[in-house]
Order: C-alpha cells, then structure tokens, then sequence
C-alpha cells in the first residue's frame, strides 16, 4: 500500500510540477478541475448515492452539476472574493463542529441535498483558489501556488504516518432487517453481533500469522455495552494481541463510529492449527 | 405448602402461555438461522436444521463458530422466556462461549439451564450437541438483563 502510493507520487509529483510551471491559469484550471471531477465523483459516494442500478444516474448528475459549478465560477471573475468568503465562513463553522463529532452526525445525518451542496462548498472554491493563486506573472505566482501545494503533502505524508496505526483488523456490516434480532426497536440481534466478533477475531490472528493455517476459536467471552443502533452500519476491529506457536489472543470491540463508544468488547483465544486440521478435536 | 402449590399454578399457566412458535416467530435473525423451537413437557430444546449457508469453513467443512455462538444466544433466551414468560426479549450482559469440537455439517441442539433468575439478572448455561449429548460441541454462559 505504501509502496503504491510512493510510486504514485514520484510519477504524478513531475507531472504537478510541469503543469504548475508551464501551464497558463485557464489550462491549469482545467487540470485542477478534471481533479475536481475525480473529487467529486467519490463525494457522491460519501452522500451515500447508490454505485449501480436505477439510482446511479445521479452520480452523474452530481458530476455534471460540479463541473457547471466549476465552469462558471471561472467565469465570474467579479464574484471571486466572495466564493472566498463563503469558503471561510464553511471552514470556521466546520471547525466549530469538529469537537462535537461523532456525537452530532450519530444524532443527525445530514441529507443527501444538504451534502450535496457541501460536497461544491468544498471543492469550487478549493480548486478555484489554485488557479487564482497561479494568476500572478511567473515565477511568482508558481511559487506561491508550490507553497500552498508544499504545506498540504507535507501535512498529508504526516497525518498518513500518524494515521497508519496498529489498531487491527476492521470489518463492517450493514444493518439488515432479516438480522434484526428485536422487532419492536428494530434492533440488530446479539448473535448476530457475537458471529461477527467471532469472524473478525479469526481473521485478526489469520492476519498476525500471516499464513494460510486453519484457525479455530478455543473460547471467546462477550460483553454487550449497549444496543447496536438501528439503521447504521456495524464495525468491528479486532486485534490479536499475542500469537503463541499454537494460540493467538484477540481483543476486538464492536461499533458504529468510533471503538470509543462501542456496542460490545471481545476477548477470545484462538487455535492455530497446522496445516491439515483435525476435524474430530476443533471447531473452526 | 399453600406456596409450592402456587408457584406450581404460576408454573403451570406460563407453559400454557408458552408457544414455542411464537417466541420465534417476530425474531427475523432466528427465522435467518432456521432456529425451531421443540418443547416436551417443561424441556426446551432448540433445534439448528443443517443448511450450506451456515458453513463457515468450506474447507473442513465446519458449521461457523458465530452461528453456533448465536444458537445457542436465541435457545438461553427463548428458556428464559420460558421460565419467566415476559414481553420482551432479555437482553444478554455478557457470553461466554467454549467451543469442544468442529461443527459438522449436520443439525444442532441446544438445551439451556437457568442457574438463577432474578428480578434484574439471570444466569444461563447451554449446550450444543450433534450427535449425542454426552458429547457437545460447544457450551455457553451467559448473565440477561431482565428489565
């Protein structure tokens, strides 16, 4: 994975440079918002737009109402100033919400117009600022439009390394009403929560061991903090903490946002079996 | 005396409450597994069909270890109901499941026995078997909330 991303860079890396360099704003423009485009099109699966079937037309047609908006705010040269305004005013108030999440989006997610709308708030005036930071006589405005460049790979390769923790494996899975286990509060029944502890803990030694061995749970306890709630996805990450040459230990925690605030915790221990099982001693 | 024979009568009109269809029946997770419930006299048995959807390693083939963990949830659960014939479904605390043997690919029971029932927590044991019972395939504990 790091591998691909620093092949990624070294060959898009002179790409982004050439193009800043030689390019005139309005060209420029238009690269910044082919990547804009590409921007856009994963947004509309952050709204929760569907990938395929009948839905998947509006996909498309966010990406064409993203590249309308990204034509004209080319093309209103006099309202530049103000696009920036608007921009400011929605990162101080994202700021504003930042201390209060995950908490405010369990409560109330945001439709799918309303993030829609977000989605260009965020974008436009981001790629239009790129190319009106490039509108000086060179080398100035190259160099300008490098350092702000320069500060976001920077922060970027920081937060990756910070990021790429040892947390575990995590797997999800949507909520189902043939797995609500509760028909009144349309809850997500325990078993169905144990099931996916117990396959995550597995995979969470496959993934310690590193090798194709058969791995069967020996025993796993289970705690239940809270109901799963209804409607939102389930995930569970589970670490094996401790691989012995026949046990690995697992600790997992079960959760819709963050392991912070989890649905139910974990602990098992796991057989490592060699290559060919016994199936009459070990369940797997 | 007067007492025992109350509690007998208490008994008595919870098992004729008690239809073992019905506990199931609103539980859509139980109708996913294929979970029946077999009541003789006051003995509950719950009974897992063998279908290939319930595989979870195709290589052995095992029945997957989550399924039997789940069964045996839903047959504690449907053995509280039977003791306590509530409303509600009880809500478990905490599990604890040993798995003995592979799962083969073939039908599942569970019996449950309920160790002590109160008015907020109760606690179950269960055990699955295959072929016989003297030798289960997995075994659980678990403490319910009962409010």
């Amino acid at each position: 994975m790091l591998l691909q991303r620093v092949i990624t860079a070294l060959i898009l890396l002179p790409l982004v440079l050439a193009a800043i360099w030689f390019l005139a704003p309005p060209w420029l423009y238009l690269v910044f918002s082919g990547a804009g485009l590409i921007g856009a099109w994963e947004w509309t699966g952050m709204m929760g737009l569907p990938q395929q079937g009948p839905g998947a037309g509006r996909r498309w047609l966010y990406l064409g109402l993203t590249a309308l908006a990204l034509a004209g705010a080319w093309a209103l040269h006099g309202c530049w100033p103000w696009l920036a305004a608007a921009s400011v005013a929605w990162w101080l108030f994202a700021l504003f919400l930042i201390p209060g999440f995950p908490g405010n989006l369990q409560r109330k997610r945001p439709g799918v117009a309303a993030l829609g709308v977000l989605g260009l708030v965020l974008l436009v005036p981001t790629i239009l600022s790129l190319a009106v930071l490039r509108d000086h006589p060179a080398p100035d405005g190259a160099l300008r439009l490098l350092y702000s460049m320069a500060l976001v790979w920077v922060a970027d390769i920081g937060a990756y390394f910070a990021g790429a923790s040892d947390d575990g494996v995590t797997m999800a899975l949507p909520w189902r009403e043939d797995l609500v286990g509760d028909p009144e509060t349309h809850v997500i029944a325990s078993g169905v929560v144990t099931a996916l502890l117990d396959n995550c803990c597995g995979m969470a030694v496959w993934d310690k061991i590193n090798a194709f061995k058969p791995v069967a749970t020996l025993d796993l306890r289970i705690d239940y903090m809270r109901p799963a709630l209804p409607g939102h996805e389930l995930k569970v990450t589970a670490k094996c903490y401790k691989l012995t040459r026949s046990i690995g230990f697992v600790r997992a925690f079960a959760y819709e946002t963050t392991v912070e605030d989890p649905v139910a915790a974990a602990q098992g221990a796991f057989i490592v079996t060699a290559a060919k099982p016994d199936a009459g001693d070990v369940k797997a | 005396m007067i007492e025992k024979v109350m509690a007998d009568t208490r008994s008595q009109q919870a098992q004729a409450k008690f239809d073992p269809d019905a506990v199931l029946k609103d539980i859509p997770f139980a109708s996913f597994l294929g979970v029946r419930l077999e009541l003789a006299g006051d003995e509950l048995t719950a009974h897992l069909p063998f279908v290939p959807h319930l595989i979870g390693n195709p290589m052995i083939p095992a029945l997957h270890g989550g399924v039997i963990g789940a069964f045996m949830e839903i047959t504690a659960m449907a053995q509280l109901k039977l003791h306590g014939n509530f409303d509600h479904i009880p809500k478990p605390i905490d599990v604890n499941v040993q798995y003995l043997r592979s799962g083969k690919p073939l039908d599942t029971y569970g019996r449950a026995i309920v160790k002590r029932i109160g008015r907020t927590i109760s606690s179950v044991e269960v055990s699955a078997w295959q072929e016989t019972r003297q030798s289960p395939i997995a075994t659980l504990q678990a403490h319910f909330l009962m409010d």
